[in-house]
């Protein structure tokens, strides 16, 4: 009797320790890996584009642009051959369509790697879940023996 | 009040529990706080509407302007904006309009005047959840300090009963009234009525025995009318009470007051009681008009038949002088015949 209620306290601390740290902890590591993949996304996307630029030789642009809230205005782009990349922390570099690619490819390296860490992580605190939750079956079960 | 009021008291405390209360202002709470941020983000709107107005008044001053075209969201190209008084503007699922600078604006201030609807209407949920969670509070509050609802069913004030012997008293917040004939050397009457009356309470007091008056002093006066010796403690309370209602009794002079009748229950503590009672016989020996008394408590209809027990009253004027503590039992026969007289005089 004293067994199975002190195995039932250990039962509710594991799964409470499951339910609070560990779920909440896999989905912050989650959503960080997402915004990541989000921006390896853009630079995947910016990539193509400027790879395109370069295959047509395309060297002015019309586009339309955003005004806010969805107000469109027609803007001319007479020269595409240089192009401002964000490298990060606000700056802008300017660069030509080589320079930019070399860039495009050495951040989405990193990106990469940034992205293979978290899912290291989540990997980690999923393993975690599954080793409490097997815990509390041994525990449940061995009585159930 | 014994007998005249009943009622039920009802702990603020079982109807809403605090506890509750709180969750419920809680609830409440958070339902605010949710129409703030949607508050806050509708005022975000309106402020970027009225900014994008702005801009689009302004664009078609010029041919061109120089501006960094974004390319994706992390590169731009310098370029510049041409054809400047065309705007694109979205309507709306999927639909598209080309419009002037002038149209555009008209489009975006309505937009706004729809936005500053939402806005309103969201003030006036808003309004309506914070009076409820300031309702909530206080309920929660009041319980907690343990508030309590009384609910006392409304006695009509009838005088069934006879109020004995004349010593009418005069129900204070009634007895102003007017049932009172003449008083003549009201002054001087009252102002020994009241030093006497001072010291039954005097004495009331010591003895332990508060009488709370607070009921309407008839109704108890009324109830225990029949029983002599009763009456006449009730008499005697009615006039510890009378003391006490001094200032209200001051409306009514003539009393003699003998008993006030103040809302006492009944205590048979005749012993001090008839002496009160002996006190203000004593006072109301010298003006004849105790009965009027009863007048004030007569306002209404004088229904009952004035019985006179000798018991209290006579103690009360045999031992006029003596202490309160007199004891009881003895039946003056004096009073009784005085209060006939005043019956009469009523």
């Amino acid at each position: 009797m004293d067994d199975s209620r002190f195995r039932q306290e250990k039962v509710q601390k594991f799964e409470e320790f499951v339910d609070r740290r560990l779920k909440p902890d896999l989905v912050q590591a989650v959503a960080q890996r997402d915004k990541v993949l989000q921006q390896q996304k853009v630079f995947q996307d910016l990539r193509t584009n400027i790879e395109n630029l370069e295959k047509n030789g395309v060297t002015s642009l019309r586009t339309m642009v955003n005004l806010g809230s969805e107000v469109y205005m027609q803007a001319d782009v007479p020269d595409t051959r240089h192009i401002f990349v964000d490298i990060g922390l606000g700056f802008h570099v300017e660069f030509t369509w080589s320079e930019a690619l070399d860039f495009i490819s050495v951040r989405e390296a990193r990106l990469a790697r940034q992205i293979d860490e978290h899912t290291h992580l989540i990997a980690n605190i999923k393993a975690q879940i599954k080793l409490v939750s097997e815990g509390i079956r041994e525990l449940l079960q061995i009585p159930a023996e | 009040m014994g007998d005249s009021a009943k009622g039920t008291i009802t702990s603020l405390d079982s109807l809403f529990s605090p506890e509750e209360a709180q969750k419920a202002v809680r609830r409440v709470e958070d339902a605010i706080a949710d129409r703030r941020k949607e508050l806050d983000r509708l005022r975000g709107f309106l402020s970027d509407n009225s900014a994008l107005i702005h801009l689009v008044r302004k664009l078609p001053d010029e041919l061109s302007h120089d501006i960094m075209v974004p390319f994706g969201s992390a590169a731009f190209f310098p370029g510049r904006l041409i054809h400047t008084n065309e705007f694109l503007v979205l309507l709306g699922e999927g639909y598209y309009a080309d419009r002037t600078a002038k149209q555009t604006i008209e489009i975006l201030q309505r937009r706004g005047k729809a936005l500053e609807a939402q806005v309103d209407s969201l003030k006036v949920t808003m309004l309506d959840l914070e009076l409820e969670s300031k309702f909530f509070n206080s309920t929660a509050a009041e319980a907690a300090e343990g508030l309590v609802e009384i609910r006392e069913e409304y006695m009509e004030d009838t005088p069934k009963d006879v109020f004995e012997s004349g010593i009418s008293v005069p129900n204070p917040p009634d007895s102003s009234k007017e049932d009172n004939s003449g008083k003549p050397d009201e002054d001087e009457v009252h102002a020994r009525i009241m030093a006497k009356l001072d010291e039954l309470e005097k004495e009331e007091i010591e003895d332990g025995s508060a009488s709370g008056s607070d009921e309407d002093a008839e109704d108890s006066f009324q109830s225990n009318v029949d029983d002599g010796k009763n009456e006449a403690s009730e008499i005697a309370d009615l006039s510890m009470q009378f003391s006490v209602k001094a200032a209200s009794f001051l409306s009514d002079k003539e009393q003699p007051h003998s008993i006030q009748k103040s809302p006492l229950p009944p205590e048979p503590k005749e012993n001090l009681h008839q002496a009160s009672v002996l006190k203000l016989e004593d006072s109301s020996e010298n003006s004849a008009r105790q009965t009027s008394k009863v007048g004030s408590s007569s306002r209404r209809a004088f229904t009952g038949s004035i019985v006179e027990h000798s018991h209290g009253l006579a103690s009360i004027q045999s031992t006029k002088s003596t202490t309160p503590d007199q004891a009881s039992g003895s039946n003056p026969s004096k009073p009784v015949s005085r209060f006939k007289m005043q019956k009469g005089i009523r």
